[in-house]
């Protein structure tokens, strides 16, 4: 089901003009002109864990982003959000339930706090807040090879399959 | 007992204690814990040296040590398989492995074998070898720790190692603060200054490398060859191979080293990681194998070799230096230690009782299973090392050997054969442990000339290759493991030019972008 109306994203830092940008500096050759901004989901879970440590009790936030399509998590950084209305066909809907996000958010929280305090001691975890949202990204066509470009990082990864005259068609400028 | 070294040895603690106070003291203002647990990395060079000092046991100053006190330079064969020995593991098992597990869903490298290699008698063969061993090898650090105390301090050693035991067991309880990724960074400078510090006095106390050789070839001219003491391990390319190959590829089977694989994120991060370490090792391993070499002239009728390093410090460094070597060893001991204690622990509780024992088992029984696990080590360690403390070389050896008996290709075809099945998997773990544990028990490396880990690894091999051929029909490898990994075997037709700036960890994004506007054209 792709969303629609007003979608949680994360505020973009790279613009179109700065992806360009970027695919411009990745080497695409012709340089890109335009590219596309697709909004991709995520389950975003913040937990707050407490843990007893040989220094005293530590208590810190966790914020845990679980890929809505995939269910891959990862721990996150605070982000800021902002209110966007996108057209519906630059979205990217969720195929994952909440319920089963959450279930293997706390799993990998659970696992990266071990992991990192290296104690036999188990945090406590507290969940604070939780809802989907959804993360930019730019696809920039170039003349060899089409780059997908983080709106938020700007980190960049060129899509396998879609060179750039297959980009052409789906590109809006 | 000087009071300067001990003093220095107690200021060493301060520091890292202070660190680990001074990060929570930010962590409570800026969130830096909320920061460590971000998904953010501390930068490539805190990695590798952080990874580098859990890595470096108190085998490099005791066992390396007393390996080349006695058997001179046929000792350099274990540090040459250890100085590469990362590289060859991250070249090739790293990336695939860090892809299958992503696709399977898999955290810890035992869930990782499992889904692989789809048994509940994976899971349970598995976790037990690794509670087993890694016992073993927690072993070993509660010896060299309570040998390093009682030479510090001047106390009988039953009590030193009962201080180290204590030290280890409660740091292990009580730890768990994050800043312990700068404090590992630190342990593993002052580990490297230690080690190289004590390198050049040795080196320099001899006038030179050369005048080194000419006082070893006087007393034995069988120590300088690669051959071994009276060159007893001439022409026996089977033993040398398996001294090679313990700390190159047996790595490889370690659950706590394989796991780090999985848990890499940017391939650019493991790059300038994977090279830091590399230099790190190139400065630290060889070093106390040849500080062992030069005590052989330095001190050439010492009881136990395994205190050569410990007895140099004290003869050449002033009282200050020699704290602060006495301080390396005990971080090495010390970071190893609770790092082993931690992932046994966690091993029994999740993989063995949760699994097995009670499905049903609350986060608070888990942790009691894993510190009444910690404490029964501790224990059993404890006496072990009182009434009959076995080498720490032998210990490390016989634990590393077995692990990547049993392990080693087990991870391997994980990612690299099709047709490595289930019963290949459990038969090849099960072949190379028994081979290596027996090939040590009987002592048929003497007769035979082939060292156990060597003989572990070909009958683990040559069993995973045979079993899973003879059973292929019968229990064929899953559609969706194909699938996986062929998935996990795709290399992303990058343009050269983009490769330098491209970001793997957008894969999964990628995939489905990719999917999504191939929906739309259609």
């Amino acid at each position: 089901v792709t969303p629609t109306g007003a979608l949680s994203c994360m505020r973009a830092s790279i613009d179109e003009a700065g992806a360009i940008e970027i695919a411009g500096r990745a080497g695409t050759s012709p340089p890109p002109r335009a590219g596309r901004r697709l909004h991709y989901p995520y389950y975003r879970f913040l937990f707050r864990s407490t843990a007893s440590t040989l220094l005293g009790e530590s208590t810190s936030h966790v914020c845990c982003l679980v890929d809505a399509r995939t269910g891959l998590a990862a721990t996150s950084d605070p982000f800021d959000t902002v209110t966007l209305h996108p057209p519906g066909e630059d979205v990217l809907g969720p195929t994952l339930g909440e319920a089963e996000a959450n279930a293997l958010a706390r799993r990998f929280v659970r696992h990266v706090i071990h992991a990192r305090r290296r104690s036999l001691a188990t945090p406590r975890i507290e969940p604070l807040d939780r809802g989907l949202v959804y993360k930019p990204f730019w696809v920039v066509a170039g003349g060899t090879a089409s780059l997908l470009v983080d709106g938020v990082t700007g980190a960049t990864l060129p899509l396998r399959g879609a060179a750039g005259p297959t980009l052409q068609t789906t590109r809006r400028s | 007992v000087s009071p300067t070294v001990v003093t220095f040895l107690v200021l060493y603690y301060v520091v890292v204690l202070a660190i680990g106070v001074w990060a929570m003291r930010r962590g409570a203002g800026e969130d830096l814990e909320g920061y460590l647990l971000g998904g953010r990395n501390v930068g490539p060079l805190v990695t590798a040296l952080t990874l580098q000092s859990t890595s470096m046991s108190g085998y490099m100053f005791l066992g390396a040590g007393a390996l080349s006190y006695s058997q001179g330079y046929w000792a350099l064969w274990y540090a040459g398989g250890d100085v590469g020995g990362g590289v060859l593991n991250l070249s090739f098992i790293g990336r695939r492995m860090r892809k299958l597990s992503r696709i399977m869903g898999s955290l810890t490298c035992i869930e990782y074998l499992e889904s692989r290699y789809p048994s509940p008698a994976t899971r349970l063969i598995a976790a037990g070898l690794t509670v087993f061993l890694l016992s073993f090898y927690v072993l070993a650090q509660f010896i060299a720790g309570g040998k390093g105390m009682a030479l510090v301090t001047g106390l009988p050693y039953p009590v030193a190692l009962f201080i180290a035991v204590a030290i280890i067991i409660v740091y292990t309880f009580l730890g768990g603060y994050l800043a312990v990724a700068y404090t590992d960074f630190f342990q593993s400078l002052v580990m490297l200054v230690g080690v190289v510090w004590i390198l050049v006095a040795s080196v320099a106390h001899l006038g030179g490398l050369t005048r080194a050789h000419a006082a070893i070839a006087a007393i034995d001219p069988t120590l300088l060859s690669v051959w071994g003491k009276d060159l007893g391990h001439q022409g026996q390319w089977g033993i040398v191979l398996g001294a090679v190959l313990v700390f190159s590829i047996g790595y490889m089977g370690w659950p706590h080293v394989v796991t780090r694989h999985m848990a890499m994120k940017r391939p650019a991060t493991a790059r300038w990681a994977g090279a830091w370490a590399t230099m790190w090792n190139l400065l630290f391993v060889p070093a106390p194998y040849v500080v062992g070499i030069m005590a052989i002239v330095i001190l050439p009728h010492l009881e136990d070799p395994e205190l050569a390093i410990f007895r140099v410090a004290q003869t050449l460094l002033p009282a200050a230096a020699t704290g602060i070597v006495m301080a390396a060893i005990m971080a090495a001991i010390m970071s190893t230690a609770d790092s082993l204690l931690l992932q046994t622990g966690s091993v029994a509780s999740r993989d063995l009782y949760q699994r097995f024992v009670s499905p049903r088992a609350t986060e608070r029984q888990m942790v009691l299973v894993s510190r009444g696990l910690v404490l029964a080590i501790g224990v059993v360690g404890y006496v072990v090392a009182l009434v009959q403390p076995p080498a720490v070389f032998d210990v490390v050896i016989f634990t590393t050997s077995v692990l990547g008996s049993a392990f080693v290709p087990a991870f391997f075809c994980a990612v690299w054969w099709r047709k490595a099945n289930t019963p290949g998997a459990i038969a090849s773990m099960i072949a190379g442990a028994v081979t290596a544990v027996g090939w040590e028990w009987a002592k048929l490396a003497e007769s035979t000339t082939l060292h156990p880990m060597a003989a572990g690894i070909l009958a683990s091999t040559i069993t995973l290759l045979a079993v899973s051929l003879l059973t292929a029909k019968a229990r064929p490898v899953a559609p969706h493991i194909l699938a996986a990994m062929d998935e996990a075997a795709k290399v992303r037709r990058i343009p050269r030019r983009m490769l330098a700036m491209a970001d793997f960890a957008l894969s999964p994004e990628a995939d489905e972008i990719e999917s999504f506007l191939g929906k739309e054209q259609r």
